[in-house]
């Protein structure tokens, strides 16, 4: 297979540059901070500074913008003064009502060590959301681009604030907004980063704009990054995140790697001017613009190359103008964005959709089918069969392969789906979905089977075995139906399905079962029988009794030597013919035998 | 990639395309308002050549903002789309009214004839915006005679300057049928008029007055033509030059943003904020085809045939490398453009041509030529200007020269490297084929056993009672796996142009769809979806014989998208439900039943439908039954049977 990289950082530097999105948005900060000032001086007295400004403009009819900026505006100097503070994810749920979706489950990575921080200074700032913040989704359609827009530490805001409208608007509904931000300081820890780039489209929603002459995006990098390995140590440090736009006075290119661009924001240090002014960006953008070049001298690329991913970096190096006296710590430094930048295409691959496989698996659902046929027909039930693993040992092996080659692969999309949140109605996430529910109702009752088959009764499946990933699949597949519900609503169901929809079923039959023994041995050794063991039972009458009403039990149950059936027997020996309820009238009837003819 | 006579390079000689250009530029000074001229070849008595004249005025460049574009006719020209996913080719609407003008107007049509009834081979050609036109007439020939087998001798497209006028669909569609190879485009290093339509109509405003210096039949025309103020030609040359440097550069910098662009998505860059920022400009839809020939203006020829690293080398090439270039090399841009019959004259006799069809071995600098092949590449590459230059400053087109013409090879590699990659998918699905036959095999075999037993495979497989039919459906699940896959390619474009027109493809697909998909309608009904999600054909239908069922479509020319030999089916299971719902209904669905009545009798006497489907038991047989009387006893279908039966 063919599998030669391309870096297309310049081409993306020069399609963002020639769109000239990044004028007109500069101008807007301009603008706004245009009017602080006159504010400031209306009210002719030094007015308390507030946490931020914004702006919200139509650039044309169906593009809003919405720039941030602080007022006073921040220099360096302002940010170091205020500290470089990290607040970590666990506190950010009770300061921050906001922002509570960032320490949930959902958004954490799952590699990582589940937690991440960012600049307390930001966050703090954006502690409360005016209402028309909060409710420009809800105005903005399908046609319209929403550009978050901010300058220095407002463009810390503006990228908070982008994660917040990412978590809260529909996608189904509305176009996923971006977030362009112009000289602003690093907002977050690695964790940050890393949660980010593991999404399936937020980590192509960001784009700093950072000229190499510029202090405060590199303001809070520290020496650690410089890391070659790329193993940081436990403290938090920050880090990069999203697309990085770098410019100088000879040019301009893009980089999505985040330790290249951090380790490009330290190398380009010593061009940097002083931290107490505010840096312009309307001259280096006119520059980029009107590209009054200033020329390199003619020296190629340091050493031939015929490597297109490697001479792309070269390029994209020289474009910001470092010059030749560095060319060996270039080289080096070309080395490093190499191998950074082939791992992170590799990682970003292996995050694509996994659903590629999903037909494969549907293969193994079938065969599953068959399987339960086959049990079926031996008046058993492919839950007790696999459980007593008798008879056709062939077959069973095969069902083994089957189930762990579908646990492997739902347990792989359980875990890729928790990193970027599945936004309801997608039709990714039904089709996927549905396919997850027939799995849980085909595969969990052969855990549950090998479950007690391996540990008899001494333990108890839900609360000791059931696998996480099953659990997810049932929440995600009640959150989606409720909200489908609304809309089906007409489907009410006429006959027995063919799998019971509550996947635990059989580990409540477990369970039923254990209790029914602890009765007959209590009757056999004192006649002491506990009131609750009894009430478990009579709960577990009426949740079977709902199920068989709600054709949502599968008639395979009845079958002669299911366990169902076997605890039925006993339940009813224990119980007396004196018992009677809604269910055992049910059963003693043996009402189930319609549906068993036609399974 | 090596150099190589003209003739195995592009399939033409030399003084064909002599001969193309003269006669070509002769039509805009001596056609007298007539849109074309027809003259016999003089080097082959076989040929005749068709040139027509360009137009002159903006309105028949631009109908319209931004680049007066539209949806090919597809009447008159039905091949160009894409066929799975049924994209039509989007063309210059300008240019193709007027070519429709010229053929429903014009004595085209009888001259065409003339030449069929002679048995000459027939070349179309034109200058400018002459050349649309010629592709346009090329390509209605190749529809209304080739295609159609009426006319075995294809005809030639060969192009002078000519700006480009179609999208990327066009180019695929064109590959798809193998008609690339009939279409030559000469370019000269500099000439503006190929870019003109990456640029928006309304950042060239200036764009008459240059049309107006370009044409070369203006100095001929008569005084009342020239209402407007009192120009002489010399004022129009001297104006000319006063705007071409601004006129350059606008169309510079937009056709740096479309090849931008382009690379950006060959490279494969799945960044979001390149669509984001993209919307904000008006981004050209139009790209090239067929074969290039850029003449390099020293004598050079370098031939092109991938329409990705033309896009490219059309924008690289023209590249200022200094400020001071500029006003000369604008006003190049201009002089160029007419300076085809010149420059080819010379370059014709003295060179052989290069071409570049190894894009991904293109050297990236100096140093990496090492062999002579690249170093003929490179030669051929410096003469196009993607060569180590000393830089100075140059304006507005944001890089320095040497790092462009770098830049400008990691282009054209990628485009090369796109090629290979579609290459490279077409091998993994072909090694899906044999393996596609044996699953397909033993569905056959599975047809053939519940056909000795007196049951459909269909019926069978909807009751699902017997390990077989279990069986079956794993292998209808395993087969869909292997076609979505190749479907999910062709949705994205990730195969070679040609795929949809491979034979054995096509009859695969069609042996597959035919076979298979009454499984999945039987399994559809099986699960009652069609109560939840809607009719099969509505809701339910795969892509994969959506696809497949256009494939074949477009290979015997027969009209698309109606019920077919693989998907009665589900149009019977909807009647059985409407009719056995509501006795009454029948004269509604009336028209239904006999489309699938007439159908049933054409599949059947053409053996795309097996007599399975009549065994009593089968779901068809039991809808038939349902029919009332007065209907079944006086259909053809029922006549069909009993003599059938009586056979």
């Amino acid at each position: 297979m063919y599998d030669r990289r391309f870096s297309s950082g310049l081409e993306l530097a020069s399609s963002v540059v020639n769109s000239n999105i990044l004028h007109q948005l500069w101008t807007q900060v301009e603008e706004l901070y245009k009017d602080m000032e006159t504010r400031k001086n209306l009210n002719d007295q030094p007015t308390l500074p507030l946490p931020f400004c914004y702006k919200i403009s139509h650039l044309s009819p169906n593009c809003v913008v919405i720039v941030f900026v602080t007022s006073p505006p921040c220099a360096a100097s302002h940010l170091q003064a205020a500290g470089r503070e990290l607040i970590p994810s666990s506190t950010i749920k009770d300061h921050f009502p906001h922002f509570d979706f960032l320490s949930s489950e959902d958004f954490l990575s799952s590699e990582d060590d589940q937690s991440f921080s960012i600049h307390k200074d930001a966050i703090t700032r954006l502690a409360s959301l005016p209402d028309d913040l909060s409710d420009i989704a809800k105005q903005i359609g399908k046609s319209t681009t929403l550009i978050v827009s901010g300058h220095s530490l407002g463009g810390s805001i503006a990228s908070l604030y982008t994660l917040w409208l990412l978590n809260n608007i529909d996608t189904a509904n509305v176009k996923i907004p971006i977030c362009i931000t112009f000289g602003s300081p690093l907002m977050g820890d690695n964790g940050l980063q890393q949660a980010i780039f593991e999404s399936r489209t937020w980590y192509s929603c960001f784009l700093h704009v950072a000229s190499i002459y510029d202090p405060v995006p590199s303001l809070f990098i520290s020496q650690h990054n410089l890391n070659i390995n790329g193993s940081y140590p436990q403290a938090r440090i920050y880090k990069p995140f999203g697309t990085y736009l770098l410019c100088s006075h000879s040019g301009y290119a893009c980089f999505e790697d985040s330790n290249s661009v951090s380790e490009l924001l330290v190398s380009l240090a010593p061009q940097r001017a002083e931290c107490q002014q505010i840096f312009d960006y309307r001259s280096t953008l006119q520059g980029l613009k009107h590209n009054n070049i200033i020329c390199q001298e003619t020296s190629l690329l340091g050493e031939p190359t015929n490597d297109p991913h490697r001479t792309g970096i070269i390029l994209r190096i020289k474009a910001l103008g470092i010059n030749s006296t560095q060319i060996n710590d270039n080289n080096t430094l070309i080395a490093k964005i190499l191998r950074w930048e082939e791992k992170y295409m590799k990682r970003r691959k292996s995050l694509s959709n996994p659903s590629k496989k999903l037909n494969d698996m549907k293969v193994y659902m079938a065969l599953l089918e068959w399987y339960k046929k086959y049990a079926k027909d031996n008046g058993i039930g492919y839950y007790d069969s696999y459980k007593m693993m008798e008879g056709w040992s062939r077959r069973d092996m095969d069902v083994e392969m089957y189930k762990t080659s579908l646990t492997n692969y739902w347990k792989n999309v359980v875990e890729w789906a928790k990193g970027k949140p599945q936004k309801k109605g997608s039709s990714f996430r039904i089709c996927w979905l549905f396919a997850g529910m027939n799995y849980r109702r085909m595969v969990e009752p052969l855990d549950i089977a090998e479950f007690y088959r391996e540990n008899g009764r001494v333990k108890d499946y839900l609360t000791q075995g059931r696998s996480e990933h099953y659990m997810h699949l049932e929440q995600w597949q009640r959150d989606e139906s409720k909200s489908l519900r609304s809309q089906n609503n007409a489907n009410e169901r006429k006959m027995a399905c063919s799998l019971t929809e509550d996947s635990c079923f059989w580990a409540h039959v477990e369970n039923a079962i254990t209790i029914c023994k602890s009765i007959e041995d209590a009757n056999v050794s004192s006649g002491n029988v506990d009131a609750q063991s009894w009430q478990s039972l009579v709960e577990f009458e009426h949740y079977v009794m709902s199920l068989i009403k709600g054709y949502s039990v599968s008639p395979e149950i009845f079958l002669k030597r299911s366990s169902f059936m076997k605890w039925w027997d006993d339940y009813k020996a224990i119980r007396g013919c004196s018992y009677i309820s809604e269910f055992t009238e049910y059963m003693n009837k043996c009402t189930y035998i319609d549906l068993l003819k036609n399974l | 990639m090596a150099e190589r006579g003209i003739v195995e390079a592009i399939g033409v000689s030399e003084e064909l395309i002599k001969e193309a250009c003269s006669l070509s530029m002769k039509t805009h000074k001596s056609s007298y308002g007539k849109p074309y001229i027809v003259d016999k070849s003089s080097a082959s008595l076989d040929t005749v050549l068709i040139s027509f004249a360009a137009t002159w005025v903006v309105n028949d460049w631009y109908a319209h903002k931004p680049f007066g574009q539209t949806k090919i006719d597809p009447t008159l020209f039905p091949s160009a789309r894409s066929i799975s996913n049924d994209e039509k080719a989007v063309v210059n609407v300008a240019f193709q009214r007027r070519f429709k003008e010229i053929l429903q107007t014009s004595s085209l049509k009888d001259k065409v004839s003339d030449a069929m009834k002679q048995m000459k081979k027939i070349v179309f050609t034109g200058h400018s915006a002459g050349g649309p036109i010629a592709t346009f007439a090329t390509l209605w020939f190749l529809e209304s005679y080739i295609r159609l087998e009426k006319y075995h001798i294809p005809p030639l497209c060969v192009t002078f300057g000519a700006p480009l006028t179609s999208n990327w669909i066009f180019s695929h569609a064109l590959g798809r049928e193998n008609w690339s190879r009939f279409y030559i485009h000469f370019v000269m290093r500099y000439d503006i008029v190929p870019r003109v339509l990456l640029t928006p109509l309304s950042s060239i405003e200036q764009l008459q007055k240059i049309l107006h210096f370009l044409n070369p039949g203006a100095k001929n025309r008569l005084p009342e033509k020239r209402k407007h103020g009192s120009r002489n030609s010399m004022d129009v040359s001297a104006e000319a030059a006063h705007d071409a440097p601004d006129f350059f550069l606008t169309v510079m910098r937009s056709a740096f943003c479309v090849t931008n662009y382009a690379a950006c998505n060959q490279m494969e860059c799945a960044n979001q904020i390149l669509e984001s920022v993209t919307s904000f400009v008006e981004l050209s839809p139009y790209r090239a085809f067929g074969t290039y020939v850029f003449c390099s203006g020293n004598g050079k020829l370098v031939v092109v045939k991938n329409p990705d690293a033309v896009l490219q080398l059309l924008f690289y090439a023209s590249q200022i490398s200094s400020e001071a270039e500029l006003a000369e090399v604008a006003q190049r841009s201009l002089l160029e453009h007419l300076g085809y019959e010149k420059e080819l004259q010379e370059s014709l006799q003295m060179t052989d041509m290069v071409e570049l069809n190894n894009l991904e071995g293109i050297p990236l600098t100096s140093d990496g030529a090492t062999d002579d092949e690249s170093a003929t590449i490179n030669a051929a590459l410096n003469d196009l200007g993607l060569e180590e230059v000393l830089f100075q400053r140059i304006v507005d087109i944001p890089y320095n020269v040497e790092m462009q013409s770098t830049r400008a090879r990691i282009c054209l590699r990628a485009a090369g490297a796109l090629e290979k990659r579609k290459i490279g998918n077409q091998i993994k699905i072909d090694n899906h084929r044999q393996n596609i036959k044996d699953l397909l095999n033993r569905i056959e075999e599975y047809r053939e056993r519940c056909e000795t037993h007196k049951v459909g495979y269909y019926d069978a497989f909807r009751r699902q009672k017997d390990a077989e039919d279990f069986e079956s459906n794993v292998r209808r699940l395993e087969l869909a796996g292997m076609w979505d896959e190749l479907n999910e390619m062709l949705k994205k474009y990730q195969l070679p142009d040609g795929f949809e027109n491979r034979k054995e493809w096509i009859e695969l697909g069609t042996m597959y769809r035919r076979l298979v998909e009454p499984l999945d309608i039987a399994n559809y009904y099986r699960h009652y979806k069609n109560e939840d999600t809607g009719p099969y054909m509505i809701k339910g239908r795969p892509r994969r014989y959506r696809y497949t069922q256009r494939w074949r479509e477009h290979a015997e020319k027969m009209p698309g998208g109606t019920i077919s030999e693989s998907c009665f089916w589900a149009e019977v299971e909807e009647l059985c439900a409407e009719l056995s719902s509501n006795q009454t209904a029948f004269e509604k669905v009336k028209e239904r039943v006999q489309h699938v009545e007439q159908g049933m009798l054409k599949w059947l006497r053409g053996k795309e439908v097996g007599l399975d489907v009549l065994l009593e038991d089968s779901t068809f047989a039991k809808w038939w039954r349902m029919l009332p009387l007065h209907f079944t006893s006086r259909s053809e279908l029922a006549n069909y049977l009993r003599e059938k039966q009586s056979s």
